[in-house]
């Protein structure tokens, strides 16, 4: 429990005594109160906002109000109202620590310069540098999201949703009040709390990160907590996330990533599964990250199970049913059609077989924020092997030799065998091939490291670069995907505004102009007018 | 009272004799004067020389006689008391004949007598004893000189031949001669020819010289200046006089007899010299001869600095030397910086030098240099001869004061720490490039094999020919302690011995056929290396990539001033000018990061870094643009937001160098704590190993037990040494087939294997070989009959040396039946099975099983840590991989009851968990030099060590050994007898040997 809450509910406590002793109207009192702590824990902002406003012109000094409206106006991200309040209530003798579970202050001082965009139902906060190549795409996603979510899974919340953009990870860790040494280990970017969606800017990360799925995976977490009073528990949350995380494009690909498919077929294969009852309660206590990443690709593939049993539509009834109080598990396996949950997971591992999952393993990237992460900080698999890094380091002095021939031995030595290859080394190979003519080899191995790394923007932007070439088709695909990795890149910039341009798809083009024009001056922004 | 009476005697008789004595000295003097003058008269009237000469020598003569003779009959009176006393009675009458009572001896008391004598004495008193004696005889001779005097006077201004000239005539004839000839022509078409010349050199005193004496000279000299000469020479003809005449200037010269000419002068200025001889009419000159100075040349010097930048830390290395032809004085060394000259004195030698030379170091505070200086060095020798026309001159006590010899300008340059770590950066890119082209070559191309091997061998290692021309030029005065020096010296050791293997296996000249297992040795190095190469590229890439990151750390901080700066500049009071000097600052500053980016190599750190940089960069130019524009408050606002940018971009930099020290300290410690537990278990290893030697030892059956393998050990020798000695019997081939020699070389090969199982207490592999022998063993017999026995031509006759190979054959069939029966023996099997035994290995079984787990435990860790430390080689992980398998066969053959296979496994496990602690100590401490390299790189460190390891050269080519050739070699050579100490040193060499 967070502090400001630990306060509300002792001085509740203290006034519901008060009002047994005075009469019935200060019980009234308090359930309201009550009911708006409620309102947001249950995503139901608009709700507290009501209540909120309604007792403050009431009990303007009442600290209990304060308190209830510091806390409404940090889910509405008004830090500076709920600094105001805090120090009203610290006057009175009342000190809300700054803390994980509510930093407010930190928060103020994470958002000092930042600036808002509006789009239709959604708000978006961000830097005013930089970071505004992010606006537009995020805009879109968050109304795509908003369009497609709201209607897949029954509805959403009722207030303008904020995306927090943080430039950096150190504000992003500041707003979240999640400890420094946490979001590094556990390379926690984005996070859908106190009715908000936060996410750390693709900049601040090595080699950027798919970070449009990102908001749209946290805004799915809103959603549902807004649709089921905040009833479904984490692995239900985080299947539903995952599943449908990719449904705000008009095409989406499979959910599943590389890494969770080979987990997945590993653990089908061997039937070593990580059991429903260790994160049936919570997901914090997985043993691994690998553990972790399957009960994830688990949870995912089990709402996929169902939503293929029952169709999309019951997804709305899981909502409603979740939100009435059935458990999930029960709500889960009777929509899919079985009467427990044990014989759900039976059809769930038959319908497992039945996906094409990717066996090859893989290594899961550790997320290197801030520049962090040394050389390979964008490569899963040499980020933490510099025995292997070696090689690929030696192979790039051979190749600015121009001694591709060596090159290409010495980045093939970064392959062990039953581990998966790098991504740096894959592209790198691949650029050897072509260089040395062996153009069908370049292909493969472009395709492979394609195949294996979607999203790394590494691999992106040398596919872009050498598609058309090796015959992989044209380049604009790859330009657009390393587009949504790492949207900061001139070179990626100019090629999709001269492919749109090309084309004569206008809006594209404007898009990506745009974004470029920002690039091209270092993300200024003009200070005389209100952005 | 008598006593004043006689010292007024005394008083008249010495004035007396001092009248007396000078009358007769002025009267000689004008007696002189007059022979003198009466000479010159004769001289000047050409009266010959010899009456001259003897009649001013008899009057001479004469006259002095006659004076002596007057002066002694002057004198004599004044001697005598009685006749003075007559002679002061005869002046003063008034006396009357009392002063004699002055002259009584012992006379008796009496009044009147003393009366007398007081009356004597009174009138005496009186008188002074001056006044007794006549002056006029003194006064005489003083006019007569005085006379003389003048007329001398006159005489020396008047006449031709002046009374001093006279006098000079007078020593000699020649002098007179030469007097005459004053005045004489010098006649030059006659030339008298002298001959016979002998010269005498007497050096000057600074050349240290000592004289020579040149017989038979042709009258040529040649000496160095101030050299004193004497000529000796001969005339055919005899002359009155000679003269010497040098450059013009006549000196005088002896003539003897006539014909005989000495002449000494000293040699100031060359030029020529003759004699002009004198016949009494005319001066007859002889030939000239050639005055020639041998040069007394200024000191030849020479300074040799190899390296022109040194760093301000080092000192600086050179080589001089100094050579004189007579000596030097000093040699100092001039330093010539900032407009002023500062000499060092070198060396000052006490005795006199001719040459001087040596190797010097001296430090850059020595020099009075400090880091940025540029200086001029020149060697400065001075010798010990001060030139002619300044000899003049006064010299200042402890100046130098010889000629001076000056070397050639030496331009140099004191590198401060920065620029000693650009420096260092620059040579480890050259390093690191050259380096990546030797490693390219062999990565392309293919495997050498047997037959290519020695071609190949030829032209890779013209591959080294970049590299070491680049270490050959920086590190010439030695190599550097540095990681990067300490690799490169590791390759060149490295492929120095493997271009030597391959010559020395595979050459022509080798003798003996290379064995399969050396073409797999040359591979197994060959691929070593190549790995060599790419750890040492990459740990000097690597220090480059953080250096780099660090400069760019640093010019980040820079350029947070210079924006900070520029941000609160009033932008309305500043000229345009003002601004966009500003802004240039910041311009350089990202210029400085753009230089570094690039070392970054392509990767995450590279791109964030650019990437701000680049924003940064274009927010730069916007501004510019806006200032240009004049659009000053545009110009306002985007100053702050890109000196917010800047700041952020810094302290980005800040964390990541921060969070890469905390990696790096925290890789420490993980290392620290590893190597810790690794040495726990080794303990409890090694204490496990002798829990089973006590309990062998402990052992009943044991002593029966270590007699029987001490008997095969015997056997065991025996078969070995045997057998190498049939192998030695091959000789060099000759008369052998090759099935032959490999079948001997077979069965020398297995033996040595088998007394290596012997000594390991290896029962398991005793009892292979003894049985495996058996076909061996026919082979070799029949092969060795068939020797003996088959049909030869006369150019194969039967080697002499078959009959003994035969024998040493026997001798190994006999060993080797002996070793079967001893395995047959019960002792071995009681031993084997001896219960005792087996329970102490079964109990300490789930210990071993434990120990086991913990290197299992460990393993990850290594591997881990090996993974992520970039001066791991991957070692240590086979080390401790193979130290896991160790233990867990060990606990495998305890949990059997085999304690020594048990024991033996332990030892292993022991060794291979110590090979692992090395490892990774060395991959540790490779990792400190890594960090101080790259604090020297950065400028932060010490500098360049002063060096250093000597030169690595390739070692020369050891012929005819191969080291498979070699091994055996040693094996033979370790059955020698050894010091009881080093029994146990040479058996654990022996097994290690072996067990290769």
């Amino acid at each position: 429990m967070n502090p400001l809450k630990r306060s509300i509910m002792k001085n509740w406590l203290l006034n519901s005594i008060v009002c047994l002793l005075v009469g019935s109207t200060s019980v009234a009192y308090a359930d309201t109160i009550e009911d708006a702590h409620r309102c947001l824990d249950q995503a139901d902002l608009p709700c507290a906002i009501e209540i909120q406003q309604r007792l403050i012109s009431e009990q303007s000094t009442n600290t209990n109000v304060l308190q209830l409206s510091a806390r409404t106006y940090f889910h509405q991200g008004d830090f500076e109202a709920v600094v105001a309040i805090l120090d009203q209530l610290a006057e009175q003798g009342i000190e809300i620590p700054d803390d994980g579970g509510f930093p407010a202050r930190a928060s103020q001082e994470a958002f000092t310069g930042m600036v808002s965009t509006t789009g239709k139902g959604v708000v978006i906060r961000h830097d005013p540098g930089i970071d505004r190549v992010l606006v537009q795409d995020a805009v879109h996603t968050m109304e795509s999201a908003r369009e497609v979510f709201d209607t897949l899974l029954g509805g959403g919340p009722e207030h303008e949703v904020v995306l927090d953009i943080f430039p950096t990870a150190r504000r992003f860790m500041q707003a979240s009040g999640i400890p420094e040494e946490a979001v590094r280990t556990t390379g926690v970017i984005a996070l859908s709390k106190w009715n908000r969606l936060l996410v750390t800017s693709p900049r601040a990360t090595a080699g950027g990160y798919g970070w449009m799925d990102t908001a749209a995976h946290e805004y799915i977490h809103l959603v549902v907590s807004w649709r089921t009073k905040d009833q479904a528990p984490v692995w239900l949350q985080e299947g539903l996330a995952r599943y449908l995380e990719k449904h705000w494009r008009s095409e989406h690909g499979f959910y599943l990533s590389q890494k969770q498919q080979s987990l997945l077929a590993g653990a089908l294969m061997e039937d070593a599964f990580v059991p429903f009852e260790k994160f049936q309660r919570s997901m914090a206590y997985l043993d691994s990250g690998e553990e972790a990443a399957l009960a994830y690709a688990q949870v995912s593939t089990m709402v996929d199970f169902m939503v293929s049993k029952a169709g999309d539509s019951s997804l709305i009834e899981l909502m409603d049913r979740i939100a009435g109080g059935e458990s999930a598990e029960k709500s889960v396996s009777s929509l899919a059609g079985y009467r427990s949950f044990e014989k759900f997971k039976v059809g769930w591992k038959a319908f497992l077989a039945t996906l094409p999952l990717v066996q090859q393993e893989l290594t899961k990237s550790a997320v290197a924020l801030d520049g962090d992460g040394g050389d390979f900080a964008d490569d899963p698999v040499l980020q933490n092997r510099t025995d292997l890094a070696k090689y690929v380091r030696v192979g790039d002095l051979l190749m600015t030799a121009k001694r591709y021939d060596a090159a290409l031995v010495e980045y093939q030595k970064a392959n062990v065998p039953e581990e998966p290859m790098s991504p740096t080394a894959l592209s790198r190979i691949a650029e050897c091939h072509l260089q040395l003519g062996n153009v069908d080899a370049a292909s493969k191995q472009l395709v492979t490291a394609l195949e294996m790394y979607p999203e790394n923007a590494r691999v992106l932007f040398t596919a872009a670069n050498l598609a058309p070439k090796v015959g992989l088709g044209e380049a604009h695909p790859y330009w657009l995907r390393a587009h949504e990795v790492n949207p900061f890149n001139k070179i990626t910039q100019q090629a999709l505004v001269s492919h749109f341009t090309k084309t004569n798809q206008v809006d594209k083009m404007t898009h990506h102009q745009n974004i470029l024009a920002i690039l091209e001056v270092g993300g200024l922004y003009p200070t005389t007018k209100e952005f | 009272m008598t006593h004043h009476i006689h010292h007024y005697w005394k008083n008249l008789q010495r004035y007396a004799r001092l009248l007396l004595l000078g009358t007769s000295v002025f009267r000689i003097s004008s007696l002189l004067g007059g022979l003198l003058l009466l000479v010159a008269i004769c001289f000047s009237y050409n009266i010959p020389y010899d009456p001259v000469a003897y009649g001013a020598l008899i009057s001479l003569m004469v006259g002095f006689v006659w004076m002596v003779l007057r002066f002694s009959v002057a004198w004599k009176p004044w001697s005598n008391q009685t006749t003075i006393v007559d002679f002061v009675e005869t002046r003063v009458p008034a006396l009357k004949g009392r002063s004699y009572l002055a002259l009584d001896i012992d006379p008796p008391e009496s009044f009147l007598r003393t009366r007398a004598l007081s009356a004597v004495q009174h009138i005496l008193e009186q008188i002074s004893p001056r006044s007794l004696l006549s002056h006029a005889s003194l006064k005489q001779s003083v006019k007569t000189f005085v006379l003389m005097m003048l007329l001398l006077g006159v005489g020396e201004w008047r006449l031709p031949v002046p009374p001093s000239a006279a006098f000079l005539s007078l020593q000699s004839q020649s002098q007179y001669s030469l007097e005459q000839a004053k005045d004489a022509m010098v006649n030059d078409d006659a030339q008298v020819t002298i001959g016979d010349i002998v010269i005498e050199y007497t050096f000057p005193e600074y050349t240290n010289m000592t004289p020579v004496t040149i017989p038979n000279s042709n009258g040529e000299i040649h000496a160095p200046q101030g050299t004193s000469v004497t000529l000796r020479a001969k005339t055919l003809e005899r002359f009155k006089a000679v003269q010497l005449e040098v450059n013009g200037a006549v000196q005088p010269a002896s003539l003897n007899f006539g014909r005989e000419v000495v002449a000494d002068f000293e040699l100031i200025e060359e030029g020529t010299y003759r004699f002009l001889f004198f016949d009494g009419e005319h001066q007859l000159p002889s030939q000239e001869f050639p005055l020639v100075f041998d040069d007394d040349d200024p000191p030849v010097v020479s300074l040799e600095v190899k390296s022109t930048q040194i760093p301000s830390n080092r000192s600086i290395p050179m080589t001089w030397t100094a050579t004189d032809d007579f000596g030097l004085e000093r040699v100092l060394l001039e330093v010539e910086s900032n407009g002023t000259i500062r000499q060092i004195v070198l060396r000052k030698p006490n005795q006199n030098r001719l040459k001087l030379g040596a190797k010097i170091r001296r430090s850059v505070e020595e020099l009075g240099l400090k880091g940025g200086d540029v200086a001029t060095l020149r060697l400065v020798a001075y010798d010990n001869q001060a030139p002619f026309s300044e000899s003049s001159e006064p010299r200042i006590e402890g100046e130098p004061f010889g000629k001076k010899g000056v070397s050639a300008p030496i331009e140099i340059q004191i590198l401060t720490p920065q620029m000693s770590a650009d420096q260092m950066k620059q040579l480890n890119k050259k390093l690191r490039d050259a380096l990546v082209l030797v490693l390219a070559d062999y990565l392309v191309e293919r495997v050498p094999t047997e037959k290519t091997v020695y071609r190949w061998s030829v032209g890779a290692m013209k591959r080294y020919d970049p590299l070491r021309s680049i270490t050959d030029e920086a590190w010439s005065e030695g190599w550097p302690t540095y990681l990067s020096a300490e690799l490169i010296a590791r390759v060149y050791t490295d492929s120095a011995s493997m271009f030597r293997f391959v010559r020395t296996t595979y050459s022509k000249d080798s003798l003996g056929k290379p064995q399969a297992e050396d073409i797999e040795y040359f591979q197994e190095v060959y691929t070593d290396h190549i790995a060599q190469l790419e750890q040492t590229i990459y740990i000097i890439d690597r220090m480059l990539r953080q250096v780099a990151f660090r400069e760019v750390g640093e010019a980040s901080k820079q350029l947070t001033r210079s924006a900070e700066r520029f941000a609160s500049m009033n932008m309305k009071e500043k000229s345009a000018q003002e601004l966009l000097n500003s802004l240039s600052r910041v311009e350089k500053d990202l210029d400085k990061i753009e230089k570094s980016v690039e070392e970054l190599g392509g990767y995450s750190v590279k791109e964030f870094v650019e990437q701000r940089k680049r924003e940064i960069d274009q927010m730069e130019s916007v501004i510019r643009q806006q200032l240009s524009e004049e659009k000053l408050d545009d110009a306002s606002a985007s100053t702050g937001q890109m000196s917010q940018s800047v700041t952020q971009f810094a302290e980005g930099v800040s964390e990541i160098l921060e969070r890469m020290k905390s990696k790096e300290d925290e890789m420490e410690e993980e290392m620290e704590s590893l190597i810790e537990k690794l040495e726990e278990l080794d303990e409890k290893q090694q204490a496990k190993m002798q829990e089973l030697q006590n309990g062998r030892q402990n052992d009943p059956v044991v002593q029966s037990l270590v007699d029987l393998w001490k008997e095969i050990e015997v056997q065991a020798e025996i078969a070995k040494r045997e057998s190498l000695a049939t192998v030695d019997g091959i000789g060099d081939g000759r008369g052998f087939r090759y099935g032959t020699i490999r079948s001997l070389e077979m069965l020398s090969s297995e033996m040595v294997a088998l007394y290596g199982s012997v000594i390991t207490r290896n029962i398991g592999g005793v009892e292979e070989t003894v049985m495996m022998s058996g076909i061996r063993l026919k082979r070799v017999e029949n092969v060795l009959y068939n020797e003996a026995t088959r049909m030869r031509p006369a150019s194969d006759p039967r080697p002499t040396e078959l009959d003994a190979m035969s024998n040493h054959f026997s001798s190994v069939v006999a060993a080797l039946v002996a070793i079967q029966k001893l395995l047959d023996s019960d002792v071995l099997e009681n031993a084997q099975s001896n219960p005792y035994l087996m329970d102490l290995a079964q109990k300490m079984a789930p210990e071993q099983g434990q120990l086991q787990q913990e290197m299992t435990g460990l393993l990850p860790k290594v591997q881990e840590l090996e993974q992520q430390m970039p001066t791991a080689t991957g070692e240590a992980t086979e080390f401790a991989m193979q130290a896991s398998k160790s233990m867990d066969e060990a606990y495998l053959f305890l949990e059997e009851g085999n304690g020594v296979a048990g024991e033996s496994l332990q030892f292993q496990s022991s060794a291979r968990i110590q090979d692992t602690i090395e490892a990774l100590k060395q991959a540790a401490s490779q990792m400190q030099q890594m960090q101080q390299q790259t604090e020297q790189m950065a400028g932060g460190g010490e500098g360049d060590s002063e060096s250093m390891s000597s030169q690595v050269e390739l070692p020369p080519i050891e012929p005819r050994v191969s080291p498979e050739e070699y091994r055996k070699m040693l094996l033979e050579g370790m059955q020698g007898g050894v010091p009881e100490e080093y029994e146990s040193l040479k058996k654990k060499y022996y097994e290690e040997l072996v067990a290769q």
